[in-house]
């Protein structure tokens, strides 16, 4: 396991450093990054050939990203131009807030998904798999703002409105004065979560029935059954794990596609995660939070798919196997 | 046979439903609580939508709309910006005064109770200190502009100083007023790098503790997500009542109705939006009040342009434009009182305004504009379009992209314009005015300019000397082109030229308007290539708890009265 892990690794590598460059060269497409301190008045050449020099803006496009990724490398992310705070922390707390989010709607949108999926194909055609492919559709067709905004309006409008009581939130992650608290902050989470579950659970709720039918009506089952194994168990036992191959695989490529989710209902919840983090360095032309931003979603997605992998060759042993054998 | 297992599932499948929803039901326990009220009731939290990264105004950095709300409560002015763009002394006792003409002087005085919130008075010493720190080329100051005609800074005792100018400064109170232009302590910053120390907080960097000349002091700031502002207790005038205020980040507009909606937030101060208005004033609890600031729209044309390089082409649009549609259907729903702006000069709202521009129907005449290009030998083409040789009328319009209100005005021009035989394509990209304007990569365009109470600022838009050097597209990419003039009309008249170099050393304010004035109707008659269309109007909504809160369009914003701000249960 550890070599098929160790090879999985080695692919990464690359990946990543592909990635990587192809970002670097959108980031340093944006023009000069030191073009808000150019045309600052009290910013002196010197501080100027300092930066400068700091992120190798002197060099040639290829030696500017070398350097920039030696510096990346060692922990070297540098200051952010807009805050004048080190690069690390911001993206770490962001990351970590965004973590939150993303984690969370993980656990919620595999156990949903999964539930629906198996249910509705174990009871092919029956109104409780209309209901899902329903909703699944829905899902699929909800855009992220909207569907937030619209759980705004109901689930704390609504019911601030009509019930006088305030279960959830409409914007950031405590409220003021309660700063800390573990419910507080449960209470902000439910609802970019829940947004963030839509697009997962019509998906992957989808793919989990469609791989369970297959394993379903394959001979084993059939044999299975003949054989008078109970149905629960041969659901249980047979059938569910085969069918979460697939499943676990788009689960796990899908959590990097989750961050780009993120960015928009970080925005509209005013969650001070990476995509806030990232529509700010946007905005004001933060070069070294922009690149450090794209690094850290760069090896994310990547990570996310050497998992996917890894769960693979997990689930499936032949894979490993395999891949041993052919290398 | 089936019988069985089909239980078997349905028994997995309830435990698992169970499951989840014990899980699901685990964090709804926690997200039962509603929210403890009395906490809010003795704060104002106010939602912010361009969340400052650092709090010091006066860097370029930092300087910023919020940022002047945010702060400005925290640090007194010479002067105080009113609603109605006037200047109110707040440090200083009285107006200041122009004590010699040549070499021109004006002399300030400090009120004597004016102090610091721990307890040192305010001084000449402040001031002085404060332009020292200004024209410390060290220091990443926003604007130096106007201090930089100062030979002398004389404070001849702790109640007084002397300006003495390189030549006549008639906008001299701009130097002590509106945001940027805060007094330093000088007790507390003296041998302090000015650029940083008061990038997290506006305190004594040795103690760490809060300093405020005004009446709240920034108790913390937390970049990107918290600013809190408590009373200063040594304020030396009217003192705050309201125990806290708390800024935080809501970047959505449609969040930040909904947060006021259901009380998580107690203010907005959105940027101007279709609809707004309404959304607010359906809020029960909540009060809507709009102003109209020195924010004001336009419609630009690069006179170097083919076609545009026609004065006559100019003033057939300018007649044909539909500015009161313009601002029916955009600004009219935020503020009843927003007209057609006729001054590129004063705002509607300023003593010295006079509609110059009225010479244009506000409703867009068509017929008179067709009769100006006809009369200049623009005649239609097959296609409908007006060309003279070579030259068709047919122009790119641009804004910056996703700005919904700026898309409308460009949609009803181009409507009205077809009437003229004069084609107009919407070209909007999200960074226009950055590269494309400056690059003189444009035809047209919609965007607006900040002014202030003295229009002085404005003369970089006009004078032909602040015409930025030729800068290609591909070096305004690049953003190296020479951002010194704003002149990008290319407007070149020599007598506006005269009027507002005249008006630099004009110290008689009536004296000085009429030459803004007289400027203004030589760019309406002789020039046409800024269309004022109207001033921007601010939103703010706030819940009807809070009392004595008054808009301010000025730089001073929202916040300039804090103190006159009361929490009723």
């Amino acid at each position: 396991m550890i070599a098929f892990i160790g090879r999985r690794l080695l692919v990464a590598i690359p990946v990543v450093l592909v990635a990587t460059i192809v970002l670097f060269a959108l980031v340093s497409a944006r023009g000069d990054p030191l073009r808000d301190f150019r045309h600052r008045p009290g910013v002196s050449q010197q501080t100027l050939r300092n930066l400068e020099d700091e992120y190798h803006l002197n060099e040639s496009p290829p030696v500017q990203y070398l350097g920039w990724l030696g510096d990346f490398v060692q922990g070297d992310w540098g200051t952010s131009f807009r805050t004048q705070e080190p690069v690390t922390g911001m993206v770490g707390e962001a990351a970590w807030n965004s973590f939150l989010l993303v984690g969370t709607t993980l656990l919620f949108s595999v156990a949903v998904a999964m539930l629906v999926g198996v249910l509705s194909a174990v009871r092919q055609y029956s109104t409780f798999d209309h209901v899902a492919t329903g909703f699944s559709y829905f899902g699929f067709s909800m855009p992220d703002f909207f569907f937030a905004l619209l759980l705004q309006l109901v689930f704390v409008v609504v019911l601030r409105e009509q019930l006088g009581i305030q279960l959830f939130y409409v914007q950031g992650k405590y409220t003021v004065g309660h700063e800390g608290e573990l419910g507080n902050l449960l209470q902000h989470m439910v609802l970019p979560v829940a947004t963030l579950m839509l697009t997962s659970v019509a998906a992957w709720s989808r793919y989990q029935r469609d791989s369970m039918l297959e394993v379903l009506h394959t001979d084993y089952v059939r044999t299975a059954r003949a054989k008078g194994v109970p149905r629960g168990r041969i659901i249980r036992r047979h059938a569910l794990r085969n069918a979460l191959i697939p499943f676990v695989t788009v689960v796990a490529i899908d959590a990097g596609v989750l961050l780009g989710g993120v960015v928009v209902v970080e925005r509209v919840f005013s969650w001070p995660g990476l995509g806030l983090l990232f529509f700010d360095a946007l905005e004001r032309s933060d070069y070294p939070v922009l690149l450090a931003w794209m690094a850290v979603a760069t090896v994310f997605v990547v990570l996310c798919n050497l998992v996917a992998d890894v769960l693979y060759g997990v689930l499936d042993p032949r894979i490993r196997v395999g891949g041993g054998a052919g290398s | 046979m089936h019988a069985r297992p089909k239980h078997m599932s349905s028994r997995l499948f309830a435990a698992l439903a169970a499951g989840t929803l014990v899980t699901v039901a685990l964090s709804a326990g926690a997200t039962a609580a509603p929210a403890k009220p009395k906490a809010k009731s003795k704060s104002i939290t106010i939602a912010v939508d361009q969340f400052p990264p650092v709090l010091n105004d006066m860097t370029s950095q930092g300087n910023g709309e919020w940022t002047a709300m945010i702060a400005g409560p925290a640090l007194a002015r010479g002067y105080k910006l009113l609603p109605d763009f006037s200047y109110q002394p707040w440090i200083f006792d009285k107006d200041c005064t122009v004590s010699s003409p040549s070499p021109f002087t004006v002399d300030c005085t400090i009120r004597p109770d004016a102090k610091w919130s721990d307890g040192v008075p305010i001084t000449s010493a402040d001031f002085k200190f404060t332009y020292d720190t200004i024209m410390d080329k060290k220091n990443d100051v926003v604007s130096r502009n106007g201090y930089d005609k100062i030979t002398a800074f004389d404070t001849p005792s702790p109640a007084e100083f002397q300006m003495v100018f390189n030549s006549v400064f008639a906008p001299y109170r701009e130097l002590w007023a509106g945001s940027s232009t805060t007094v330093l302590p000088e007790h507390v910053l003296a041998g302090q790098n000015f650029n940083t120390v008061w990038n997290k907080c506006i305190c004594d960097p040795k103690t760490k503790q809060p300093i405020s000349s005004g009446p709240m002091m920034v108790k913390s700031f937390t970049p990107d997500q918290q600013v809190t502002l408590v009373p200063n207790p040594n304020y030396w005038e009217k003192k705050a009542t309201v125990p806290k205020v708390v800024f935080i980040p809501v970047r959505d507009s449609n969040a930040e109705v909904n947060a006021l909606r259901v009380g998580e937030v107690d203010m907005i101060y959105p940027q101007n939006q279709i609809g707004l208005r309404q959304r607010i004033e359906s809020i029960d609890g909540a009060k809507y009040t709009s102003s109209l600031g020195p924010q004001w729209e336009h419609f630009d044309m690069l006179s170097t342009v083919p076609g545009l390089d026609d004065l006559q082409v100019r003033k057939a649009l300018a007649t044909a434009m539909p500015r009161q549609q313009i601002v029916n259907r955009v600004v009219k729903d935020a503020n009843d009182n927003a007209e057609v702006l006729n001054n590129t000069q004063y705002m509607v709202n300023q003593q010295p305004y006079v509609p110059n521009w009225s010479m244009y129907p506000a409703t867009g005449d068509v017929d008179a504009a067709n009769a100006i290009l006809d009369a200049a030998g623009w005649t239609r083409g097959s296609d409908g379009v007006r060309q003279k040789g070579n030259v068709k009328l047919a122009f790119t319009v641009g804004t910056t992209s996703g700005n919904q209100a700026r898309i409308l005005s460009e949609q009803i021009m181009k409507a009205q314009f077809q009437k003229l035989g004069v084609a107009l394509a919407i070209k909007n990209a999200p960074d226009i005015l950055d590269t494309n304007m400056t690059g003189f990569d444009f035809q047209t365009l919609i965007f607006a300019w900040v002014s202030a109470p003295d229009p002085y600022g404005g003369n970089a838009i006009w004078l032909s000397s602040a015409i930025p050097q030729q800068c290609s597209p591909k070096q305004a990419k690049k953003f190296a082109c020479d951002q010194s003039g704003q002149n990008y009309t290319k407007v070149r008249d020599p007598k506006v030229d005269e009027l507002l170099n005249a008006s630099d050393t004009q110290t008689d304010p009536v004296a000085r308007a009429a030459l803004f004035n007289q400027a203004d109707l030589q760019l309406a008659t002789n020039d046409v290539t800024v269309i004022p269309l109207f001033q921007k109007p601010t939103q703010l909504g706030y819940r009807s708890s809070i009392s004595g809160v008054q808009d301010n369009p000025t730089q001073d914003g929202f916040t300039w009265n804090i103190e006159d701000w009361n929490l009723t249960p």
